[in-house]
């Protein structure tokens, strides 16, 4: 009982890294980033790199995961989403474009992967991470456990004080609501989801680099069911809802490890599934989130 | 040998895709972005193997799924009535992922990771074509017209769309709906032309490959799947010299052709044609240039020009 907790609450703390970085993509600036499980893999991958490369600390390893994300996901913004804006009509169809657009980013990136490892799970050197396995009332926990708990924890608490308390964070409120008007405030927009981008993405890789070292391993297709999970985080709390994303994604991590322990993953995967469409068919908006139907 | 017999299987699979590039396109002129079609794949894949396993007419079987598909997809789109644009795209994506998860935990009727085998080989090259045949008629009859002007219509402002009678949730529903045939009659066709049909078949990169068909083709025009598929399924042939990287480069040209060449290649073929026969047709008379409004909402990421 306690012991699958401490997993869930590991396995949320991935769930939430990576859910508020899209959530954040979407809610700030209508970006649905279907390459937030590419850039996941693209940080672990590069951690891979690195550690077989050089025999950089774990520490060096994990910066430099988070850090080619955030570059690949920026050179995306200024290549691609930009253009993509630029270029359309009205915001929904720019939204579509640019979701398509990453659509086709992921499998580049993807591919990528599938030629470093050769398709297969590939397993990080021995010396990359020493896992030291802590005993505590009962329960097992490791270092990437804890790790995991908190960079989670941190990031979502420096998110929201950051979004709510500094001008930047006005700012980014302010794109959020209305881009053009924010626009004609002297925001500068595209700067802003430079850094909103590469930022997600940063939470995506840091999400990789971590989750990688908790499995031991990399796959080229490690992103693909966290995209899911993410899915329904975001239907649960809502987009661009920080805090209430964290809340969801323990509660998803908890659901699943308890179904699965007592009942069967079979069962776990219906009701996801049956939270998700319950939730699109009655509350679309989430718990906490804002209206869908904008005019 | 001929070159038909020798790129058989390369021309069956795509047109098993530009099944599933209409899956796409069909729901797209309507503006809305359905990723459902890869998940109604898996349903008329194992669906279609499953009946003809147990002596069904190959046609019934087929005629069944496809059917059953196009139910799950009006309920499916009871539960999308509510939500639009991004959310639309999310939850159709969302089924197709549980599609995938459910292929491969389901092993009483989808057979497990192996997947099922023998299979009898009823669909033949014709049978594909004549699918593909359907869809490219029906996307051809709606093109033009009261309907095509109405899709078009939605496509480009929905509010505006609404405010002249277009019953937008309706609309939704029967894009929803061919998704789903469209979907379902690839997944038939792939597990009776091969005779097996497995989990891992229903696949996040299928998704993708689905959506560069749509890309290649573009939405604008009904041949656009067609020539979409046609590309993808022969592009690993032209692109043999980059070895190992061929997906990798496979992935760049679509981005390239996202940012550069917004129409798709088939559509902006057909855009090109069009404006060269109105230049032959008003010579001299500059085609009308859309009217742009002051500043552009989407892009109004440019910093004004300050007072200083």
């Amino acid at each position: 009982m306690g012991q699958y907790t401490v997993n869930a609450l590991a396995l949320g703390g991935v769930y939430a890294l990576f859910t508020l970085g899209l959530s954040l993509c979407w809610g700030v600036l209508n970006i649905l980033n279907l390459a937030q499980g590419a850039l996941f893999m693209a940080g672990a991958l590069t951690a891979y790199e690195i550690a077989n490369a050089a025999s950089l600390p774990f520490v060096g390893a994990l910066v430099a995961g988070v850090v080619a994300s955030a570059v690949l996901a920026g050179a995306f913004e200024l290549l691609v989403f930009r253009a993509l804006r630029r270029r359309a009509r009205n915001v929904h169809e720019a939204e579509l474009a640019i979701l398509i657009s990453t659509i086709a980013l992921a499998a580049a990136v993807v591919a990528v992967g599938l030629v470093r490892t050769g398709g297969l799970a590939t397993a990080y050197p021995e010396d990359f991470f020493r896992v030291t396995p802590h005993h505590v009332a009962g329960v097992v926990f490791t270092d990437v456990q804890v790790l995991i708990a908190v960079c989670a924890v941190l990031m979502t608490v420096g998110v929201v004080m950051f979004v709510k308390w500094t001008n930047t964070g006005r700012a980014i409120r302010a794109v959020a609501h209305d881009r053009p008007t924010a626009a004609l405030m002297g925001i500068d927009a595209d700067r802003l989801s430079l850094g909103v981008v590469s930022f997600s993405a940063g939470l995506a890789g840091l999400a990789g680099v971590l989750y990688g070292a908790r499995l031991g391993f990399v796959d080229a297709a490690m992103g693909d069911s966290l995209l899911f999970k993410a899915f329904v985080v975001i239907v649960l709390a809502g987009v661009g809802s920080v805090g209430w994303a964290f809340v969801g994604a323990v509660a998803l991590a908890l659901i699943e490890t308890f179904v699965t322990a007592y009942a069967s993953a079979n069962v776990e995967n219906l009701v996801v599934f049956g939270i998700i469409m319950l939730f699109l068919a009655v509350r679309p908006q989430g718990i906490a989130g804002r209206r869908v139907q904008r005019v | 040998m001929n070159w038909y017999d020798s790129h058989a299987t390369l021309i069956q699979l795509a047109m098993i895709m530009a099944l599933l590039g209409y899956s796409i396109q069909l729901a797209a002129r309507s503006g809305a972005l359905s990723l459902a079609g890869v998940g109604f794949f898996g349903i008329g894949g194992f669906g279609a193997g499953q009946l003809l396993k147990n002596d069904w007419p190959p046609a019934v079987a087929v005629v069944t799924v496809v059917a059953g598909s196009a139910v799950i997809g009006a309920v499916l789109s009871l539960v999308f009535a509510q939500i639009r644009g991004l959310y639309f795209a999310m939850g159709t994506l969302a089924f197709t992922l549980f599609a995938q998860t459910l292929a491969s935990s389901w092993p009483k009727f989808t057979g497990g990771e192996s997947g099922i085998f023998a299979i009898p080989l009823v669909m033949t090259t014709g049978g594909l074509a004549l699918m593909v045949g359907v869809a490219a008629a029906f996307a051809l009859v709606t093109e033009f017209g009261a309907y095509g002007r109405k899709l078009r219509l939605l496509e480009e402002d929905e509010i505006l769309a609404a405010s002249m009678g277009v019953r937008i949730r309706r609309e939704r529903a029967i894009a929803l709906v061919l998704s789903a045939i469209c979907g379902a009659a690839a997944g038939a066709g792939q597990s009776l032309t091969f005779g097996y049909f497995s989990p891992g078949q229903v696949s996040f990169a299928l998704t993708t490959n689905a959506v560069i068909v749509m890309v290649i083709g573009g939405t604008r025009s009904w041949f656009g799947p067609i020539v979409g598929a046609f590309v993808l399924a022969f592009l690993p042939t032209w692109l043999q010299a980059t070895g190992d990287w061929r997906a990798v480069v496979q992935g760049l040209i679509a981005v390239a052709i996202i940012v550069l060449v917004p129409g798709g290649v088939a559509g902006t073929a057909v855009d090109l044609a069009r404006w060269g026969a109105q230049r032959t047709w008003s010579r001299g008379q500059q085609p009308a240039k859309p009217l742009k409004p002051p500043t552009d909402p989407a892009a109004g990421a440019k910093p004004q020009a300050r007072l200083s």
